[in-house]
């Protein structure tokens, strides 16, 4: 068993390790979207389903896209070095288009659209002049349109659409708002003598995995190496924001990971006085590492870098068999000994753990499910180690001396086990709790957890204010039965969103309707035209132009959401049938949501609200898991000890759980889903602790404190770091874990007595 | 849409060739006016009779144009660098939007710099031949590649003139002509009437 233990250790670490290797030469499948970490649409409550899942794909889409604006106070100088920056961007294949010329398509597939119609599409001043029965006014229009001296309407036209209907609807289309005018057959903007010119392009992979990431930033880099030095750029996109924080991520996980470990090798050269355990506990770690990270990468095929960050908690923790198997050498002589004093107690840990994280394995939120096979695979590569190589490489058969002297433990350890001390604490800890919780906020804005950098703010703030292209809309989703009611629908959205334009509620908006009106619609309007048609005005204007006394000559067509195809930019906005965006602008979502109440079929798309909605239900349902996990672990703790001692084992870690709420009130850190997870890793590692001292008998106490209170060093090292994390979210984290594992050491000595002699007995 | 272009080209010839003129000594100064009349004619093809417009106009450096149309129906435009408005009798001032078509826009630009003497925006498309008459000069345009901008609307443009624009004739790709006679022109550097400066105002500023 031993050696078949060794030898499925050996083979299973090294396989981790090749994989690793390979994985490292093909590039790390790294996830920093904080998104990719929160559960799949489809797995949420199923009536939001597909709202939640479209808002998503926009929200994807719009990711995608970024905004180049490229500055010389030479107009001339601008475009053409804005044509040898797109011309880069275009040969790589990490963006899948770029658009650098206006294209020519557009405006003949909209002619050609239009073309269809010859009364159906109606400005809403001539819709109400036809509809009030002012016909001399929509008559006006037209000669004025076709008698001024600026406007060449085509013989062809004119007698397709004798009062030009069609072109006045064009002309009142509402459009979004910008400043770009076309030079040279590219978009472009002067603003305090300076030329910009746009460049639009989208991102061809996902942007949120860093080699999307940095093959983006690369390709930037090489285009403005083409430009003069008094060519400026700006930039807008998600990709930068993800770029930037998956960056400071990887930096800070580099920096936490390194210091801790520094912490933890001093501290065990401190405990041990030699380079034994610290060379078997550092292995112990790195293969734990390497496992896990071989594991998430195998199942889920990529890993995040939120485990990663998260998973650095694992040092703490996988160190701890280490650390209690070494202390051993305080009180036995043999290798053997050392693992078979320790051996109850780190298997019932590490199974009280296996049980808590078993909990996040089989919950459907995938996030967890990454962090947990991560931890769970990591421990159980560290539990391994210890106990199948740790024997065998342990050379010393001496007893040790410890590093204080025993008396010094002993008595630390009896302090806390004193009854007063223990009231004492456990008061102390209840009123901190209790003060603490009620001052704590809970926070499950996402926006509050990646803090956007300043800099790539301000440069996008200028790109929207000079172009008024990558901004970030407010969308809505119309959602109806089939596309001919979807665009009613809008229709009847049309006035209120007028109304809120009017009190500055919103500033512009892009419907499908304003471009293609519902059948309905352009049959009323027909019908407005064909009573007007015999009017005395209508005739005198139709003989004034040579075109004669003449029938209503009927609708041509009905222009439809299918004859959008030829026009992406609009076509992007029917999702399905019935399914349509609206784009808005300057929306002011309390304004909005008021006015929206009285629509059934229009939802405001929300990504970040949604998502904000996700991670109060992870917040939540990581508590249930946390209240299932106690409820797995009181039994197995019952086997062995009986309900009462089982109670009391587990008693510091729930106390343990409260403080590190109270904490973050305390502190003023807000409480999120990532506070609410530290707390599962407490109840972890507050019942192994517990286990130690309750699987220590009295005169062994002084060793067990030694090595708990190492053991509790390191993960406070790892976690004490985690505080200093620029993520607010990760801050709360590393201070709760820090609250509750402190708690933990000073508690579990009082609180989980020794089995006695006779009760170890087997 | 195809109207577009055509505005385009007939604005920047209006404003941007009168100083071509010899008299003109090449550029308009800004505070120059000129007043006068106008008889616009279409030939389109398929419409029966010639369509006909007369009225007065007004072209004012740098502020722009005002288009008086009188007969056979009264309507004002007004298009200066910040835009173009459209008055029509009893309605509510029409601003021709420039959302739409961004080909608006452009002309904007266009204008505004061929006002300000900047011929080469015109030229960067078009061909010139230069001849002299009798009585003046003429200069015939013609796109310099059928595929690009205005080109793909335009087939000719021919002006003819003295110390002034007198006349121009556009030949469209489809065979439709406009054409336009200007008459009792006036150069001054008399201030605008009250009525006037308000038309411009309507337009406002860039």
């Amino acid at each position: 068993m031993n050696r078949f233990g060794v030898a499925a250790t050996i083979l299973l670490a090294g396989l981790a390790g090749l994989y690793i290797v390979y994985v490292l030469t093909t590039g790390i499948p790294l996830r920093t979207d904080l998104l990719a970490f929160l559960p799949a649409a489809s797995e949420t409550d199923a009536g939001k389903d597909a709202r939640t899942k479209l808002s998503r794909d926009i929200y994807t889409e719009y990711s995608r896209q970024v905004v180049i604006l490229i500055g010389h106070v030479d107009a001339r100088r601008s475009r053409a070095e804005a044509r040898r920056y797109g011309r880069v961007l275009a040969e790589s294949p990490i963006f899948s288009h770029v658009d650098l010329e206006v294209s020519r398509a557009t405006p003949q597939a909209f002619a050609k659209m239009f073309r269809k119609s010859r009364s159906g599409l109606l400005s809403d001043a001539d819709r109400e002049a036809l509809r009030t029965g002012r016909t001399a006014d929509v008559v006006r229009r037209a000669y004025a349109q076709v008698f001024d001296g600026f406007g060449l309407i085509g013989g062809d036209w004119l007698r397709h659409d004798p009062l030009l209907l069609t072109t006045r609807y064009v002309s009142a289309l509402p459009g979004l708002r910008s400043s770009l005018r076309i030079a040279d057959g590219m978009l472009s903007v002067t603003d305090a003598g300076i030329t910009w010119t746009l460049i639009r392009s989208e991102v061809a992979g996902d942007v949120y995995a860093l080699d999307t990431q940095e093959a983006v930033i690369a390709v930037l880099a090489r285009a403005a190496g083409t430009l003069s030095k008094k060519t400026r750029v700006l930039r807008a996109g998600a990709v930068f924001h993800a770029y930037h924080g998956a960056k400071s991520g990887i930096e800070e996980t580099s920096l936490i990971a390194v210091v801790a470990l520094f912490g933890v090798i001093f501290m065990l050269i401190w405990v041990f006085r030699s380079v034994g355990p610290l060379l078997m506990n550092i292995g112990a770690i790195v293969l734990g590492l390497v496992f896990g990270t071989a594991v998430v990468i195998l199942v889920f095929g990529h890993v995040h870098v939120m485990t990663l960050l998260l998973g650095t908690s694992l040092v703490g923790i996988s160190i701890d068999y280490g650390i209690h198997y070494c202390c051993e050498r305080f009180e036995s002589a043999s290798p053997r000994d050392r693992l078979a004093r320790i051996l109850p107690g780190i298997t019932l840990g590490f199974a009280t753990t296996l049980i808590g994280y078993f909990c996040f394995i089989v919950s459907p939120l995938p996030g967890f499910r990454q962090l947990a096979v991560f931890t769970v695979s990591g421990l159980a590569m560290a539990f391994c180690v210890v106990v199948f190589w740790f024997p065998r490489g342990d050379r010393m058969t001496d007893v040790v001396r410890m590093p204080l002297h025993r008396e010094t433990f002993e008595n630390i350890a009896a302090a806390l086990a004193n009854p007063r001390t223990r009231h004492l604490l456990i008061a102390a800890t209840v009123l901190f709790s209790a003060f603490g919780i009620a001052q704590v906020k809970i926070v499950d804005d996402v926006r509050k957890f990646q803090r956007p950098a300043a800099h790539l703010v301000a440069a996008e703030r200028e790109v929207v204010r000079l172009s008024g292209a990558g901004r970030s809309p407010t969308l809505l989703l119309v959602d109806a039965a089939d596309d001919q009611k979807a665009l009613e629908v809008e229709e009847s959205l049309d006035g209120d969103l007028q109304s809120l334009k009017k009190s500055g509620d919103v500033s512009d908006w892009i419907m499908v309707s304003d471009w293609v009106p519902s059948i309905r619609r352009q049959k009323e309007n027909t019908d407005l035209v064909r009573a007007a048609w015999q009017s005395r005005d209508m005739q005198s204007y139709l003989q004034s132009i040579g075109l004669g006394s003449e029938a209503f000559p009927g609708e041509s067509g009905f222009v439809t959401v299918d004859d959008l195809a030829a026009v992406p930019a609009l076509r992007r906005l029917v999702r399905g049938a019935g399914k349509h965006i609206v784009v808005l602008n300057g929306a002011k979502e309390s304004a909005l949501a008021a006015r929206l109440a009285r629509h059934p079929f229009v939802h405001i798309l929300n990504p970040a609200g949604d998502i904000n909605l996700l991670l109060q239900r992870y917040r939540q349902r990581a508590l249930w898991l946390l209240a299932a996990a106690v409820a797995l672990i009181v039994p197995v703790l019952a086997f062995r000890y009986g309900l009462a001692s089982a109670g009391r084992v587990i008693f510091p870690s729930l106390l343990a759980i409260f403080a590190s709420i109270g904490a973050a009130g305390w502190f003023g850190v807000p409480f999120t889903l990532f506070g609410a997870l530290g707390l599962i890793l407490i109840l972890s590692i507050g019942v192994d602790y517990a286990i130690f001292f309750r699987e220590s008998a009295s005169p062994h106490r002084a060793v067990t404190l030694l090595a708990v209170g190492a053991a509790g060093m390191t993960t406070v090292l790892s976690f004490g770091l985690l505080t200093a994390s620029s993520l607010t979210a990760i801050r709360g984290f590393g201070l709760t874990l820090l609250v509750g594992v402190l708690v933990c050491v000073l508690l579990s000595p009082g609180l989980a007595p020794a089995r006695s002699v006779e009760e170890r007995a087997p | 849409m195809r109207r577009r272009a055509g505005i385009g080209v007939l604005l920047i010839l209006m404003i941007g060739l009168w100083p071509l003129g010899p008299a003109a000594a090449g550029v308009l100064k800004a505070g120059d006016v000129i007043r006068g009349e106008f008889r616009h004619e279409k030939h389109l093809k398929g419409v029966p009779k010639p369509l006909v417009s007369e009225g007065r106009f007004i072209l004012v450096v740098p502020q722009g144009l005002i288009w008086f149309a009188e007969r056979p129906f009264k309507f004002t435009t007004v298009i200066a660098p910040a835009g173009i408005v459209q008055v029509l009798e009893g309605q509510d001032p029409i601003r021709l939007p420039d959302t739409v078509s961004t080909a608006i826009a452009s002309l904007r630009d266009m204008i505004t710099a061929t006002l300000t003497g900047d011929w080469k925006v015109l030229q960067a498309t078009f061909d010139m031949k230069v001849e002299t008459t009798a009585t003046g000069w003429s200069r015939v345009f013609t796109p310099r590649s059928r595929s690009v901008g205005m080109g793909e609307h335009i087939a000719e443009i021919r002006l003819t003139g003295a110390d002034l624009v007198q006349s121009i004739k556009i030949t469209k790709v489809t065979g439709d002509i406009e054409r336009l006679v200007f008459l009792n022109q006036n150069l001054t550097r008399a201030p605008v009437s009250a009525a006037e400066a308000e038309l411009f105002r309507l337009v406002g500023k860039p």
